[in-house]
């Protein structure tokens, strides 16, 4: 064995990573080879000069204290949906089989009538967008800091909207503005790039957990989804893969 | 309902952990405060992701998402970018003769180690953490970084080299 070769099989033969021929190949190069053996020792200095307990960092109590009172919260809002979401959902059928027993009585009359009550809230969000630039009025709070948005909505709405950021998709944020979607509060959430515009409202939502769907209305394309307490309605006069990833990239950020 | 709690599985099986994600993300980050923020990220990610877990190694598992978490919060926050990049090759230089300093380097005080630890490139630094802190195998490591073995012996055996080399004063022109 030449020294180039053992040098490179020091690190594993150190780390126990090599199997029993060329350990012993190591071994026998080491008994012969003087610099080797130095090259060795150093690494075995070094390697003890990395046991020093001083160069690991534990967590500190603070941190842990802090990390259970996050995780209680995350629990909390991972259970808390699960009732009132089958709990409408249950409610939604009961009601949609009371209306439409008659009409109906061998279809699915409560996923028709979630989807009912989709479909109108894409309707009204398009609408209120559509007013909304129009109006020239897309921000109450004009302001591109997330968390400078996300607190202004506080005391607005029974819950804090996620303010996601964007930059990743080319879109920055330009404020926020307290809007109404089918009759029930929303906070809209506008993003520029260039001349596109792209608003997300965020509302309570009004069933259980719905994965992502398209839609199109009167030239806007729409990607909306329910998850936990809240449904997310993107809405853009841009194409519907542009639209839909954006929607796929604000579920990952949510 | 007569599954235990996910809260409480997450607590017996992932946090006794804790120690080596916060330790990874530190030497990671390299700043107290940073890494807090990215374990308390890793954290909570892990525990929405924990139903994905299929048992096996949790802290490895958890270690992967503490990475993970670590290169978003990097991407992220480029503004005070780290100095170095990948590779290093200028740093690289050959230990050649045994000096008196090589005993020393047992006898370096924690900081003057960390220090030099801290020059690395990330990449260097991570395989070098995950090997020497966590004790983990060159296969645990390769899955954690998604490099290839040989991948991670090359950069194990390179960071060692400048850390020696940086550590035996070898290396004269260490960046600031």
């Amino acid at each position: 064995m030449k020294c180039q070769d053992c040098e490179e099989l020091l690190h594993p033969y150190l780390d126990g990573e090599l199997d029993a021929a060329r350990r012993s190949a190591v071994d026998e190069h080491l008994r012969d080879c003087a610099g080797c053996r130095h090259e060795l020792q150093r690494l075995q200095a070094l390697r003890g000069a990395l046991q020093n307990p001083e160069l690991r960092y534990a967590a500190s109590e603070t941190l842990r204290h802090r990390l259970m009172g996050e995780l209680k919260k995350a629990d909390a809002r991972e259970r808390r949906p699960a009732w009132p979401a089958w709990g409408a959902a249950i409610a939604a059928g009961v009601l949609a089989v009371a209306l439409f027993w008659n009409f109906a009585p061998h279809g699915g009359p409560s996923l028709e009538q979630l989807a009912k009550m989709d479909d109108a809230m894409v309707d009204s969000a398009v609408d209120q967008q559509q007013d909304a630039q129009k109006d020239d009025h897309l921000t109450e709070l004009a302001s591109a800091d997330a968390k400078a948005v996300q607190s202004w909505f506080s005391g607005k709405l029974a819950y804090v909207p996620p303010v996601p950021d964007l930059s990743a998709q080319g879109y920055t944020l330009v404020g926020g503005r307290l809007d109404k979607v089918n009759g029930e509060a929303a906070a809209a959430l506008t993003y520029q790039h260039g001349d596109d515009v792209v608003t997300v409202f965020v509302c309570a939502a009004q069933h259980g957990d719905k994965g992502l769907d398209l839609d199109s209305d009167d030239g806007y394309q729409v990607a909306y989804w329910t998850r936990g307490q809240l449904s997310f309605w993107v809405v853009s006069k841009l194409d519907l893969d542009h639209v839909k990833a954006l929607g796929a990239a604000i579920q990952q950020a949510t | 309902m007569g599954t235990p709690n996910k809260l409480g599985r997450f607590e017996q099986t992932i946090l006794p952990h804790l120690d080596s994600a916060h330790s990874l993300a530190r030497w990671l980050t390299r700043d107290e405060h940073d890494a807090q923020d990215v374990v308390q990220e890793a954290v909570l990610r892990a525990f929405r992701f924990f139903d994905t877990f299929q048992g096996g190694e949790a802290r490895h598992w958890f270690l992967k998402i503490v990475r993970n978490t670590f290169y978003s919060w990097y991407d992220k926050n480029k503004r005070h970018a780290q100095t170095e990049t990948l590779g290093d090759e200028a740093m690289d230089v050959p230990g050649n003769e045994l000096t008196p300093d090589e005993v020393l380097i047992k006898e370096h005080s924690a900081q003057v180690v960390r220090a030099a630890i801290e020059t690395l490139s990330i990449e260097f630094r991570e395989v070098l953490l995950l090997r020497e802190f966590e004790g983990c195998s060159y296969k645990e490591i390769a899955d954690i970084v998604e490099v290839p073995i040989g991948t991670v012996m090359s950069r194990l055996s390179r960071a060692r080299q400048q850390l020696k080399n940086r550590l035996s004063g070898q290396a004269a022109g260490v960046e600031s």
